[in-house]
């Protein structure tokens, strides 16, 4: 009797496994993301919602990335079959020995900034998949350095030819080691680690300068007087640190103003409205709130609710739909943004072509673009 | 009641083989084993060798932890701080040997008596004071975690020492974590099954009153189950450190969850008085390659927590189910 | 008394698997009499109960009851139709008060739906009067009256269902034999309201006193109903074990000449809470002392107390004339002394320990090799020894206790303290909850025990068996010792005074 339940178990077990896989091998993202977007067939531009759009105009602003202090050498552009989708910033070289190429990204999912890292993933994977190119994706809805590092040893089991990955901590550093002595090329984009690692080259925002630039646009706002509060994502990620950095060396260039505190919302929108709240409460003459990371419409509802949109200066970045509908309304004054799409598509195209040509075409950080978007410039990029 | 249930007690070899059947471990095995043999199927890669050690090192974080956590379950007690405890000490034991500069053995000495205090803290509070394993581990391991903060202010700790090699050496092909791990299963064994402390434990969980009365310092023992619990965690947070050359305040985290799921899995009741170390180790195998197959398989991290979930759902009811056939 | 049949059971049989439970029964209940229900553990009193309570259904045969057969019977079927059972494990709610527990599921409700809590109390009162609880506030929660008084409760709540057939089994296990008389009087009052009731016991004096018919089983079959009037206990016996058994145990050898013995435990002034207020007194070598009282006079604490178990709040304890701590039960042990607790579910049974396991848990250090290691070779030798030593039925030792008779497990209990002879032992309520057969056995192991030089001390409510086994006995009032009978004085009425009020002038 007891046994019979016990197998009953096993094979409920073994069931939700399968069941599992087969929806694993489903849910890649793209083919069942909550916003049903057409997909683009290689080439094809897309214009279906206001993140590619932002993309489109700025790939036709500048085609060459901007960076501060990066090392990173021309594009190479071979001649490629058909155009590279809106969006790209590098040319994908055209896999003419046909081979099959395998390549693994993981990313995080624990907000909707993510959402369009992930598009720029589908895009790449929809262009490359008419190259012989299959890219797996692995979400991870944390940023837990344990999590990644075990998921990296299990790509090097899968002896893919590439992996790109977003650096959520120095924990994942012997992990990237390990597969680059094992041949296999590794991206890291959005967050590096903190550590030097074997990886080939950073795709995402130069988040010190991000942050000095953010932090400049918030003193030009309050008038280079008045008390400032930093929420940031996670102390434990470097990406966030980076930018809290930056905003703390350049706030502390301007006299008259005073950082009171700084707290962390883990990417929280609930904990970045608690934390505004309380800072506010403990500062009734707070003239100035700055979130580095995810979350900040917490911030907003939180300013907006007290009805202190005009005396509060609330500097964020990113533009996610939330963070765009309170810029709009003016009570986020500024945002910087990161190219969340390149994020996505570039490390892959440039895995692949290496992979193709043997050669790495962009070495050490690739900066993406960075822009401030603030409610008077808002409309042109992402009209109503 | 007048039922007179049939014994397994049959004669001879028959008798031995059908009272091995019959107890919960087997039939954990056995699922154990239709998942290795779908996932073989499902994944060309599950049964490459580097994968194969690769699975056992990420067990062996929770494998070890786990022979505290059924030893303090058994006894019908529960320990919610292990994830903590195991991240505070990765990271005293890194800041220890990064910024205050101390030899490897000094370390190792204190990073285990950091562990022993943790546990008569726990131990203390509940038999002394009276109040529910629940709470007290609970809020231990918040105030642990406050402190893994102060101590870390956020940020990660380097950890290059010769203790390293405990988590990232190997032994031929083997990992050492592993073959780490596989002796604390041994020793643990040997302790719960062969001697008299062991047994103890088991009477506790059974009935704490009657093993009072049988001459069983029953205080004593419970302190002594969470000690060797915290110092389980303690070790493994210089594994997990060696492992991954550093530590920062996120080590540890779920890892309670996880343990308790692998022991409950395993066969070891909730209600306390049964269940075996290597049961809590094939729990936490199955955990294990649950977690590797959603990366081999590229399942979605929402897909994770759902089956993770379910899976625990599964085990708890299984052992209720159990707990009722019996009466 | 009408002859009017109540309940009719018609050729019933019940099969487990692998057992027969009932071998085609055939009797009536008939309508205001008092039916007592006797037989050993096994003998199907218990599965017949169930089957007319609607727990059970039968595998063959019918049942009538009130002249109505009875199709998809069931519990809730049973309640309606004024069948109501009492358990011996009572089932109310602990913390919920008296008059909710009778009106469960039926609360008087105002006309605005609140609880109406006047009529609530003032209907508890009046069910409480006829069961003789009139002084008890319906308000009191249960868990702070006494397990008679909570037996009344249930009674009450089923006279509140009208039930017209009430099913008491061992209703008086876990009473004095005051608080039993009270049942007693309540049912024979039920009687003369003509409420027809089935009465479960092995307290087999009870039943001559209060049954009008008594129905022996044995091995799942109706034996033989006799009536009551004319009928002995060594009759009821005799049907029911099969065998004649000798009535009342005699041990090989009472002691009557204390000159020159010595005393091998010596208590002055003991005090355990406010239940032990002041107790002295010696155990002799080689006695059986009887600790004899009312249930709440303190008897089991002094137990405990001298025993380590729990602590004690003054006195002095001696053994062979050294005084000692006695703080906790190890020490007890190392000092030979042991004890088998009343209550052997809560108090001394593993019950997920295999019958092997509860016998070698005290002395498991002998179960160890060299290396203090336990690799079960010995382990088993000792369980076997034992297992046979006290004809412990089993199909082996690595059964699972659980699946033990009541009487098979106390004697695994009383097994696992002679694994190492003890000069003191302690035994409390020894055959609670017993079959006469493993009775019988159990005042053996006693004797031998004793024969063999152990001193004993027994608490037990049962007056047979304190007449028929000690040497001695002291009785205690309200945590005081009122006074000392030896063997040749002893009587129940003496025995009665001395548990019943202060100290007895001698």
């Amino acid at each position: 009797m007891k046994k019979r339940g016990e197998r009953l178990f096993a094979c409920a077990m073994a069931g939700m496994l399968l069941m599992g896989s087969m929806a694993g091998c489903g849910s890649v993202p793209g083919s069942s993301s909550e916003t049903p977007k057409e997909s683009a067939v290689s080439g094809a531009a897309e214009a279906s919602s206001a993140p590619a759009s932002a993309a489109e105009s700025e790939a036709a602003e500048s085609s060459a990335v901007e960076s501060s202090a990066a090392e990173s050498s021309a594009v190479e552009s071979a001649a490629a079959p058909s155009e590279a989708p809106a969006g790209f910033n590098y040319e994908p070289l055209e896999n003419t020995e046909g081979k099959e190429i395998r390549i693994a990204t993981l990313t995080v999912s624990n907000n909707p900034f993510w959402n369009t890292v992930v598009e720029g993933i589908a895009a790449a994977e929809e262009y490359l998949a008419g190259q012989n190119v299959t890219v797996d994706v692995i979400e991870f809805d944390d940023f837990d350095g344990q999590a990644f590092a075990d998921a990296i040893d299990t790509c090097i089991v899968k002896d893919y030819d590439a992996i790109t990955t977003v650096g959520v901590a120095d924990t994942i550093v012997p992990a990237i080691d390990k597969a680059t002595a094992a041949g296999i090329p590794v991206y890291t984009f959005n967050s590096d680690t903190e550590k030097e690692s074997t990886r080939v080259a950073f795709v995402g925002q130069d988040l010190y300068a991000a942050g000095g630039v953010a932090a400049q646009k918030l003193a030009e706002l309050m008038g280079d007087a008045g008390k400032v509060g930093i929420i940031t994502g996670y102390y434990n990620v470097n990406a966030h640190e980076l930018r809290r950095q930056g905003i703390e060396d350049e706030l502390s260039g301007h006299s008259g103003i005073e950082v009171v505190g700084s707290v962390e919302n883990h990417d929280s929108g609930d904990e970045a409205y608690t934390a505004a709240k309380d800072f506010i409460t403990a500062n009734p003459d707070l003239t100035g709130l700055i979130v580095t990371a995810g979350g900040p419409q917490g911030a907003a509802k939180a300013i907006d609710e007290l009805g202190l949109t005009d005396t509060i200066s609330l500097v964020c970045f990113d533009t996610t739909d939330e963070i765009v509908g309170y810029v709009k309304k003016g009570v986020i004054k500024g945002t910087v943004t990161q190219d969340p799409f390149g994020q996505g598509c570039d490390p892959i195209v440039l895995a692949y072509n290496q992979v193709i040509s043997g050669d790495a075409a962009v070495t050490g950080k690739a900066f993406t673009k960075m822009d401030v978007y603030t409610p008077d410039n808002i409309a042109e990029v992402f009209p109503d | 009641m007048e039922k007179k249930r049939e014994g397994t007690e049959k004669a001879g070899g028959y008798g031995a083989i059908a009272r091995m059947t019959s107890r919960a471990e087997f039939s954990v095995l056995a699922g154990l084993i239709l998942l290795i043999v779908c996932m073989s199927f499902a994944s060309p890669f599950f049964l490459s060798v580097q994968n194969i050690f690769n699975v056992l090192s990420q067990i062996s974080r929770y494998g070890i932890i786990s022979v505290g956590m059924a030893l303090i379950i058994i006894t019908g007690g529960i320990d919610l701080s292990v994830g903590y405890a195991v991240g505070l000490c990765a990271t005293s034991a890194a800041y220890l040997t990064t910024n205050v500069g101390l030899p490897w053995y000094l370390v190792l000495i204190l990073i285990l008596g950091l562990g022993a205090v943790i546990g008569l803290s726990n131990g203390l509070l509940v038999t002394r004071v009276g109040l529910p394993a629940f709470i007290v581990t609970l809020a231990v391991g918040k105030i642990i975690t406050g402190c893994t903060m102060l101590l870390t202010s956020g940020r990660p700790i380097a950890f290059d020492s010769p203790l390293s090699i405990l988590g990232s050496g190997y032994i031929g092909p083997v990992p050492m974590c592993v073959i780490l791990m596989f002796a604390v299963i041994v020793i643990g064994t040997i302790f719960a099954q062969y001697t008299q402390p062991g047994r103890a434990v088991y009477a506790i969980g059974n009935n704490a009153r009657a093993a009072a009365l049988s001459g069983i310092k029953v205080k004593k023992m419970t302190c002594i189950v969470y000690i060797i619990q915290s110092m389980l965690c303690a070790f493994c947070g210089i594994v997990v450190a060696g492992n991954l050359y550093s530590a920062d305040a996120t080590l540890g985290t779920g890892y309670d969850i996880d343990t308790i799921a692998a022991v409950v899995i395993g066969g070891v009741s909730m209600t306390g008085g049964e269940g075996t170390i290597w049961g809590a180790l094939i729990g936490a195998a199955i955990m294990g390659i649950l977690k590797n197959a959603f990366v081999l398989l590229s399942v979605s991290s929402y897909w994770q927590s759902i089956v993770i979930g379910l899976v625990i759902l599964f085990a708890v009811t299984i052992d209720r189910v159990r707990v009722n056939r019996r009466k | 008394m009408k002859e009017k049949c109540i309940y009719a059971i018609d050729h019933v049989s019940k099969r487990f698997p692998g057992v027969v439970a009932l071998d085609d029964v055939s009797m009536e209940v008939r309508e205001g009499e008092i039916l007592a229900v006797v037989g050993e553990n096994g003998a199907g009193k218990s599965t017949l109960m169930n089957i007319l309570s609607g727990v059970y259904e039968a595998t063959e045969g019918t049942l009538a009851f009130d002249g109505r057969i009875l199709q998809g019977f069931n519990p809730i079927m049973a309640k309606e139709l004024g069948i109501a059972m009492i358990h011996q494990e009572l089932s109310l709610f602990n913390a919920l008060s008296v008059a909710e527990n009778i009106f469960m599921g039926r609360l008087p409700k105002t006309k605005t739906g609140m609880l109406d809590k006047a009529k609530l109390y003032q209907d508890t009162r009046l069910l409480l009067q006829e069961v003789g609880l009139e002084k008890l506030d319906p308000r009191t929660l249960v868990r702070e009256i006494n397990v008679s008084q909570q037996q009344q409760v249930e009674i009450a709540k089923a006279l509140s269902l009208e039930a017209k057939l009430l099913i008491l089994d061992e209703p008086t296990s876990s009473l004095t034999p005051r608080e039993a008389r009270i049942l007693l009087q309540i049912m024979r009052d039920l009687r003369k309201k003509g409420i027809t009731m089935l009465y479960i016991s092995h307290k087999l004096d009870e039943i001559l006193e209060i049954s009008d018919r008594i129905a022996v089983f044995r091995d799942g079959k109706l034996i033989r109903i006799l009536d009551t009037a004319g009928t002995q206990i060594e009759d009821m016996i005799t049907l029911m074990v099969g065998r004649k058994l000798s009535g009342g145990f005699v041990r090989d050898r009472y002691m009557e000449d204390y000159e020159g013995k010595k005393a091998v435990l010596e208590v002055e002034h003991l005090q355990v809470g406010n239940k032990v207020k002041d107790v002295s007194f010696r155990l002799y070598e080689g006695e059986l002392l009887g600790l004899a009282g009312l249930v709440g006079s303190g008897r089991s604490e002094v137990l405990q107390a001298l025993f380590g178990a729990d602590r004690r709040d003054g006195g002095t304890i001696r053994i062979h004339g050294r005084e000692v701590k006695m703080d906790d039960t190890g020490e007890a042990i190392q000092n030979k002394m042991a004890l088998i607790p009343e209550g052997r579910k809560s108090q001394s049974l593993f019950l997920k320990f295999t019958v092997k396991e509860n016998i070698s848990i005290v002395f498991l250090k002998k179960t160890l090799n060299r290396l203090g290691l336990n690799p079960g070779g010995k382990e088993r030798q000792i369980a076997r020894e034992f297992v046979s030593r006290l004809n412990i039925k089993t199909p082996g030792i690595d059964q699972k206790i659980v699946n033990l008779s009541g009487g098979n497990q106390q004697k695994a209990v009383i097994a696992r303290w002679l694994v190492e002879k003890p000069d003191i032992l302690f035994l409390d309520e020894p055959t609670q909850g017993i079959d006469v057969g493993a009775k019988d056995e159990i005042y053996g192991i006693i004797n031998d025990l004793s024969k063999n030089g152990t001193s004993i001390i027994m608490v037990s409510s049962e007056m047979q068996e304190n007449l028929s086994l000690c040497d001695r006995v002291i009785t205690l009032y309200e945590g005081r010792v009122t006074g000392e009978i030896r063997r040749s004085e002893l009587s129940e009425e003496r025995m009665m005074a001395g548990m019943s009020m202060e100290k007895e002038t001698e």
